[in-house]
């Protein structure tokens, strides 16, 4: 899989990506293609994508690339450009600078095409208020030669959606609800949805989320999701892209990700070993006082054995999730395990 | 046709009907109301005419023929009800056509389906600009029928033909409104500035010499209602203007970031 890191082409990489296993940045994974050529390989490729609103840079120079099939959370505070992202990518907005690929279209001269492969669904509740799901439906099945009346009626059905009541009559939930039927009915190459469970009770989000990866199952679409919900994208995502400031700060596989942010906490009884931060498969030490926090890689086992040749009082695994990656990311802090 | 255009023009309909049916009972109640209203009108006109206490030249500038039915029927609806209702209503229709998305929120949902925003435009345009034909020539109707009852008057044909200005000048309202719709997000400042534009245009109508430059006057047809002469030209020239309005609103919408 493309992975691409802080910067791409235009800077270095942060401390933290340098040695995380599975992590390469964006210049390194081009090999001469022409943008065309990497954009017919991934769902998305972005070069250098900025929008700027007046003063504001919504989206700083965008190295990023979506493989195809992949499942991406896409992740990162209000206003670090994730909806703009989105908006840009299926022609809503228009770029300030910067070029886009989805689907092997060009974002800006072939959005139409781009739009008739790809469902979108944005963070606003944006439906018709005069439609019911039946008028909804309708209006759809022109759009999308591959509509599916049954798959939407099914997802309905998931949701005890009613396809008599209009949008105006339906509370934040169901409109999100019936978004993401009409979204995945389309049966589309690629879906992006932004903040698609916002306003969501845990009940429905579930099911949401049931029906997204339903259809990734069936149809093997890409799927780049926007969430503030990080549990979420763990259990849908197979990737995750970290997002700040107008550009992708992070991003890997999931799994990847996580790997390499295992930490191990040690606290020797005497004095640590002196070449400790030149071990073999210790990236970073963190001291204070008697505890060291060692980021990792690699083989962690014969890292612990190693270790308790020290006697330490205490030597452990401490595995991340999302939300801890997710702080140190963001340079929030956060609550560590 | 195309199936996305087929779908553009479902949702127009659909969404613009209950605005249609609102324009096309308005116009119908004036256009019943207008030869009941006659003989009312004789009546006081009557009086004025006898009135000691007005002067006489106040009473000349009265239109000689004015209680001629013909005269009467053309003064109060195409030189009076049905041209004001028909540019209000295509202020209304023409203002709310893109801003109203906005407002409404349902632009990011409209403009990410696969249609060009230019079919949008044009979508908008054809279903509003026919609903206004169908409720002026429903008002008109309602007129006629109304006066063959009442008076076993019929309308000549020119009557009806007098539509055609009328609604060549509601185009031509409609495209100023739809650019202001376009630059707006909010459906009712839309309207108000629509409005402030379009009253604008009225000024040449104030001016004598300038008079045959107003739309608002070009719309009364009075050209065709004195010397039945289909006045080709204005109406020529007010579809050409209103086709590069709408034109003008699509390329700036085309332009816009819908964020």
């Amino acid at each position: 899989m493309l992975e691409t890191g802080e910067g791409g082409l235009r800077g270095g990489k942060p401390a933290y990506m340098k040695e995380e296993p599975g992590m390469r940045e964006a210049e390194t994974m081009a090999d001469g293609q022409t943008p065309r050529e990497r954009a017919n390989e991934a769902a998305i490729v972005c070069e250098g994508l900025t929008k700027r609103y007046g003063a504001t840079l919504a989206v700083d120079g965008l190295d990023w690339v979506v493989p195809k099939g992949s499942i991406t959370g896409l992740v990162g505070p209000n206003g670090a450009g994730k909806s703009t992202t989105m908006k840009m990518l299926v022609g809503l907005v228009r770029p300030t600078a910067g070029r886009a690929w989805v689907l092997g279209r060009d974002a800006a001269g072939e959005s139409l095409l781009i739009r008739a492969r790809t469902g979108y669904m944005p963070e606003e509740d944006s439906l018709f208020r005069w439609m019911t799901a039946e008028d909804a439906m309708a209006f759809s099945r022109l759009l999308y030669p591959t509509w599916s009346d049954a798959l939407f009626r099914e997802t309905l059905d998931l949701f005890g959606l009613s396809p008599k009541v209009p949008v105006s009559k339906m509370s934040k939930g169901m409109k999100r609800q019936l978004a993401l039927a009409l979204t995945v009915a389309q049966r589309p190459e690629l879906l992006l949805l932004d903040e698609p469970t916002s306003g969501l009770d845990p009940e429905r989000r579930r099911d949401f989320l049931n029906v997204i990866l339903k259809s990734v199952a069936r149809e093997g679409v890409t799927v780049v999701m926007s969430s503030h919900q990080l549990h979420e994208a763990e259990r849908v995502a197979d990737r995750v892209a970290f997002m700040r400031g107008g550009r992708i700060v992070r991003e890997s596989d999931l799994d990847a990700l996580k790997e390499a942010a295992r930490r191990i906490r040690v606290v020797f009884q005497g004095e640590p070993p002196p070449d400790l931060a030149q071990w073999e498969g210790v990236v970073r030490v963190e001291a204070d006082g008697r505890l060291h926090l060692l980021q990792v890689s690699g083989d962690v086992d014969a890292l612990i054995a190693r270790l308790k040749a020290y006697n330490p009082f205490v030597v452990e695994v401490i595995e991340y999730n999302l939300e801890n990656l997710y702080f140190e990311t963001s340079g929030k802090g956060g609550t560590r395990p | 046709m195309t199936a996305a255009v087929r779908a553009l023009l479902f949702k127009e309909i659909r969404e613009g009907r209950w605005k249609f049916a609102i324009a096309a009972l308005v116009l119908m109640a004036v256009g019943v109301s207008v030869p009941l209203a006659y003989e009312m009108f004789g009546g006081v006109l009557g009086e004025l005419l006898e009135d000691a206490r007005i002067p006489q030249f106040l009473k000349e500038l009265l239109p000689p023929d004015m209680l001629q039915m013909d005269t009467y029927l053309w003064s109060n609806w195409h030189a009076k009800n049905l041209y004001q209702t028909v540019v209000v209503v295509a202020i209304i229709f023409g203002s709310s056509a893109v801003a109203g998305e906005f407002s409404r929120g349902s632009a990011q949902y409209l403009f990410s389906r696969p249609v060009t925003r230019r079919s949008v435009v044009l979508a908008k345009t054809g279903i509003d600009l026919l609903w206004i034909a169908l409720a002026a020539l429903l008002g008109t109707l309602a007129l006629d029928i109304t006066g063959r009852l009442a008076h076993g008057y019929a309308v000549p044909w020119t009557f009806y033909a007098g539509l055609v200005p009328i609604l060549a000048g509601g185009a031509f309202v409609y495209g100023l409104a739809l650019v202001v719709s376009t630059r707006l997000d909010d459906s009712v400042k839309a309207g108000v500035l629509a409005a402030v534009v379009a009253a604008l245009f009225s000024i040449p109508s104030w001016v004598p010499a300038w008079r045959s430059f107003s739309v608002y006057v070009q719309m009364t047809g009075r050209a065709l209602y004195r010397d039945g002469a289909f006045p080709w030209l204005p109406v020529l020239v007010m579809v050409a203007l209103a086709a590069g309005l709408v034109a003008a609103a699509a390329e700036r919408l085309e332009k816009r970031d819908i964020a």
